[in-house]
């Protein structure tokens, strides 16, 4: 089959998207596909960019552009979904979170709220006519019903390198790589050390926009000796972070999916996450994979003291992290099956 | 076993230990490789191939005979070549050696004979496309003697003395072919990689140029920004003072004092001033003689004609000369008294008002003399609406106005009468007429620079020189208005088949 598969380019902005788009592209060659990538120019703001390309996508019509016949077209993100052709499939990566998750009536511009209406009005109108609608994860088709009254089918995908996580010695830290920006809420993890019984230590990897705000706030509560900040990390201090941690944290705020979880099963290690985390909490078990607490510093830091306080029973948590993942069968053939409408559900 | 560690920072100098030890620590990836610019990979691949010459080949798919038999290089080469171009892989030791030491007795011909006729090489040479036609005809020969049993055998060994004896004859020539050919081959490798070098190095000082425009461009722009820069220090401090002194309030505010010229005054600097630039009276009714025609198209229309800006009369005497009834309006007092003691009707009016105030269809002739250019655009928008309006059918708009395809009346002369706005050129004014529905709307050029101001000559740069400088420097568009068609009304004819462009 002829294949196009599109989404967007934020130019210098790479992320967790680069890899399940170029992920994706892969798999559909693997399974024996022509298969281009179409990515359109995407920029948060002006608003009235946002909704020039809106107009934009509603007005391609990549049926058969110059005579060459496309057999499908797959979309991952907004508002690449509005493309017309008459075998669409969407997989929905994210929503524009601005106008759903994230939106905040109180602060939001006049611009922006005009936005929201006219992005919700769009993806009504346009997922409603896909011929497949699937969410990147359990939470952003909960999003998918809540906001737009629409079903979608849960479809996930491995992280990057997944066969290359092990599990080593817990060598009595907790980790947590992200970047580091609000939403991922570093700062819950930093202030939780604040509440510590036991000497834990917490490996805090990455980069971005809160770094300075973050390092300062270890610097405030005298936390020097127990956090780091290890800035950038290359793919094999990933994997060396990952195997010898006691637990993982992972507590961002309404997460779509988030490899972080998936990695840390792959590494056999128990996650720590919050009650709003969004994604995380589809895979973590409370007391079971690992421990799903309220989004309070205090409560972080109970249990990080419970994995230190029983390091075995970690471990254990972690192992049976590890078999759910296997369980779930997470892989790119099963996606590629799936999108392509080849396997059942 | 679980550990615990005191200080985080061996912790993390451990767990990098750790993952330097890791797979992926040795294959960094695409990101962190710094990609190798084609020219420079060029040219270590002729740095390695002086290292190593080699024996390389006029034609691999066709080699000589001289050149596998390499009489020039020693034995070892000799098979070395025969191992590369004939099996297409480097030597092992044991064939080697076997080879060597019975080249000897069997000398290089039959070497080379026996080597192509292994299963490997003609395997090789097939999938390769490799031919060698005396190779062939060796081999053609020596089938040929086999095929006769035990006797052919015989003949054969006879057939290797031979050979030996052929190669003892030709040793030379074959030696100083083969090098010959050598160079030859070297040579044009080395003249490939030369273009391919060079072609390189063209592309990268393509890159390199476009590179420098780029940072020149950027240099302007800094100074253009340092000159800004300073006139906006310099309006900052003149702010800051005047500020200051509008704080301490003893200054007394600045203020430009309007000019209060009354207007009679600036009227009669304007009457001289036409005086004295717009040419004599007689000069001027002699151009005016020029719209006779359109005088004659008017009268078909009756005799009422409106002149809009009429000066000091000249335009409203030869009206008045024509049988027309005319009427002159001026917003110049002193102008509209002179035309006033001439005898004609002329008042102290604005065109606008003045075409208001007269009922549709009841003039012949409505006209303006270097009036349009001193009009905003909307106020000549409206005239000539309003025109069209007045103008009784077939009735005639004339707007005369310095032409401005004159280049020294564009960017020079126009800017005589301080009171003049824009030049307005014959496409607008020709648009300006048909936009508003007039028909047979046709462009006038009047007086061009004299004969004797133009350059001599008649070759194509004269002309165009003389047409831009010399040309004629007025212009007048003239309209006629198309009676409105009545549904069904086939005498009417439709007014853009009759609008003729310049």
């Amino acid at each position: 089959m002829r294949l196009l598969v599109t989404a967007n380019h934020v130019p210098f902005m790479r992320g967790g998207a680069d890899y399940h788009i170029q992920g994706l592209v892969a798999a559909l060659a693997h399974h024996g596909h022509e298969v281009e990538l179409l990515r359109l120019p995407f920029r948060f703001q002006p608003e009235a960019d946002v909704e020039r390309l809106m107009a934009y996508a509603a007005s391609l019509d990549l049926t058969a552009p110059n005579g060459v016949a496309i057999d499908r077209v797959i979309s991952l993100q907004f508002p690449g979904y509005a493309i017309r052709h008459p075998e669409h499939v969407v997989w929905v990566m994210h929503q524009h979170r601005a106008v759903y998750e994230l939106y905040d009536d109180a602060q939001a511009s006049p611009a922006l709220r005009q936005l929201r209406n006219k992005v919700i009005d769009f993806d009504n109108r346009h997922l409603a006519r896909a011929r497949r609608l699937f969410a990147n994860s359990g939470r952003v088709a909960e999003r998918l019903a809540h906001f737009n009254e629409l079903q979608a089918e849960p479809l996930y995908h491995p992280p990057h390198g997944a066969e290359r996580f092990f599990c080593g010695d817990d060598w009595g830290y907790v980790f947590y790589p992200s970047r580091l920006e609000s939403l991922k809420r570093q700062d819950l993890l930093i202030e939780a050390a604040c509440y510590l019984q036991s000497p834990v230590k917490i490996l805090i990897a990455g980069d971005g926009g809160q770094r300075s705000r973050f390092a300062a706030l270890v610097e405030r509560h005298g936390l020097s000796d127990r956090i780091k900040l290890t800035g950038r990390f290359s793919e094999a201090e990933k994997y060396a972070y990952y195997a010898h941690a006691l637990a993982v944290f992972f507590g961002p705020f309404d997460e779509d999916y988030g490899y972080i979880t998936l990695e840390a099963m792959l590494a056999g290690k128990p996650v720590i996450t919050c009650r709003d985390s969004g994604g995380p909490r589809e895979f973590v078990q409370h007391d079971q994979t690992g421990w799903v607490v309220d989004p309070e510093p205090q409560a972080v830091a109970a249990a990080i003291d419970a994995a230190w306080a029983d390091r075995a029973r970690s471990a254990a948590m972690g192992r049976a992290g590890q078999a759910r993942y296997q369980q779930l069968a997470i892989s790119w053939e099963k996606v590629a099956a799936r999108l392509l409408e080849e396997g059942e559900a | 076993m679980p550990q615990t560690y005191d200080d985080i920072d061996k912790l993390l100098s451990r767990l990098k230990r750790v993952a330097g030890e890791l797979p992926e620590a040795r294959a960094p990836g695409g990101a962190d490789t710094v990609p190798v610019f084609q020219h420079q990979r060029l040219i270590d691949e002729i740095k390695a191939a002086r290292d190593d010459v080699g024996m390389p080949l006029q034609d691999v798919r066709r080699p000589q005979l001289a050149e596998l038999l390499a009489m020039d290089r020693d034995d070892a080469a000799f098979l070395r070549g025969l191992y590369h171009h004939l099996l297409g892989r480097e030597p092992d030791e044991e064939g080697l050696n076997n080879y060597l030491r019975r080249l000897p007795g069997n000398g290089r011909l039959f070497t080379l004979y026996s080597l192509a006729a292994s299963e490997e090489s003609r395997r090789h040479r097939d999938q390769a496309g490799i031919r060698v036609p005396e190779l062939d005809a060796m081999h053609a020969r020596a089938q040929r003697l086999f095929a006769r049993g035990r006797p052919g055998r015989w003949a054969f060994r006879g057939l290797k003395l031979w050979w030996r004896l052929v190669e003892y004859r030709r040793r030379e020539r074959w030696a100083l072919q083969a090098q010959g050919l050598r160079l030859e081959a070297r040579l044009n490798q080395l003249y490939g990689q030369m273009i391919g070098v060079m072609s390189e190095l063209d592309g990268q000082l393509g890159r390199v140029d476009h590179f420098l425009a780029n940072q020149h461009g950027a240099a302007e722009e800094v100074q253009r920004l340092r000159d800004e820069q300073a006139a906006l220090w310099s309006t900052q401090q003149h702010q800051r003072r005047a500020f200051e002194r509008a704080l301490a309030g003893d200054a007394p505010a600045y203020e430009i004092p309007p000019a209060r010229v009354e207007q009679e005054m600036l009227d009669a600097y304007y009457v001289a001033f036409e005086a004295a630039c717009r040419g004599s009276e007689a000069q001027i009714r002699a151009h005016l003689r020029h719209y006779l025609v359109q005088l004659d198209q008017a009268r078909r229309a009756g005799t009422q004609a409106l002149d809009l800006g009429c000066g000091r009369g000249e335009w409203l005497a030869l009206l008045a000369e024509e049988g027309f009834s005319p009427r002159g309006i001026d917003l110049n007092i002193a102008m509209v008294e002179h035309c006033r003691s001439q005898g004609f009707d002329a008042r102290h009016q604005d065109a606008l008002s003045a075409l208001r105030e007269l009922p549709d269809d009841s003039q012949a002739l409505v006209s303006g003399f270097h009036i349009a250019e001193h009009l905003p655009f909307d106020t000549l928008y409206a005239m000539v609406d309003e025109a069209r309006r007045v103008l009784a059918p077939g009735g005639v708009l004339i707007l005369e106005t310095p032409n401005p395809e004159n280049l020294l009346v564009g960017s020079h002369t126009f800017y005589h009468d301080p009171t003049h706005r824009n030049p307005l050129t014959p496409t607008a004014m020709t648009f300006l007429l048909t936009y508003h529905g007039f028909g047979e709307v046709e462009v006038r050029r009047f007086n061009p620079y004299p004969e004797e101001d133009r350059v001599p000559g008649d070759d194509p740069l004269t002309e165009r020189v003389n047409g831009h400088l010399c040309g004629p420097q007025d212009f007048a568009v003239v309209g006629l208005k198309v009676p409105v068609r009545q549904p069904g009304d086939a005498q009417g004819k439709p007014a853009s088949e009759e609008a003729s462009a310049p």
